[in-house]
């Protein structure tokens, strides 16, 4: 099962998590950051998931990459823990 | 590895999705039909969607051939006062800002469910709108 998150706000914007599914350039200009680095630990021999922002490690430990993202995409929905870090950022930079 | 995609303002690209977010805020409105302002004053020959606000003042969404989008048209300062008492809005940004709103998930929700996806959505707390599209892989 694929999923896919999205947020339209009450002022008329769309913001999600990229996914190449879902074409937001349809509706208009789109400003595109990054989000998160999902890398392999050499010594620890696992992935882990960093915040962008703030360069934190938000989760480690995985065994596959695909764990890993699934996790991010997760934390990084509008549901999400992450959520806020990714839209407050983007209201503080303006 | 991710990005975070963001558009401030969704532009309106479907007639049909914004006739429908006028009839979800419970406003009355005509498909290709003429469209009135100021008291009835100006008018457009024939407009995509009308909304029939007051008597002599309707918002027109009219196809803009130079980008593509549509636009919404009205009177917005002479009308303004008499819209906002109809409807619940404070004033007429929210207005626009809802029907915008409701338009884009109209277009997003239409768009993925003929491709076959499922949609849900759901309110959050301060009026955004979060949505949820799924399909089996």
């Amino acid at each position: 099962m694929k999923e896919i998150s999205l947020q339209i706000t009450a002022s008329g914007g769309v913001q999600m998590l990229h996914d190449d599914a879902v074409d937001l350039a349809e509706l208009g200009h789109i400003e595109m950051s990054r989000a998160s680095h999902v890398e392999f630990d050499n010594d620890k021999q696992a992935w882990f998931v960093q915040s962008a922002a703030t360069m934190k490690i938000l989760k480690d430990d995985f065994k596959t990459r695909a764990e890993a993202l699934t996790w991010e995409k997760n934390y990084y929905s509008p549901t999400g823990e992450g959520w806020h870090e990714l839209t407050t950022k983007k209201e503080e930079a303006k | 590895m991710s990005h975070f995609t963001k558009l401030a303002k969704a532009n309106i690209t479907s007639a049909n999705a914004f006739a429908k977010a006028a009839e979800e805020l419970g406003l009355k409105v005509s498909l290709n039909s003429p469209a009135v302002s100021y008291h009835g004053r100006n008018k457009i020959d024939n407009a995509d969607v009308v909304i029939h606000m007051i008597e002599g003042d309707d918002i027109a969404l009219t196809k803009n051939d130079e980008t593509g989008f549509f636009d919404m048209q009205a009177d917005w300062g002479y009308m303004g006062q008499a819209m906002v008492a109809k409807t619940k809005f404070k004033n007429i940004g929210d207005l626009q800002d809802r029907l915008i709103q409701l338009t884009t998930k109209n277009t997003i929700v239409d768009k993925y469910r003929r491709e076959g996806w499922r949609a849900e959505f759901s309110d959050a707390q301060n009026g955004d709108l979060n949505l949820k599209l799924s399909r089996a892989d």
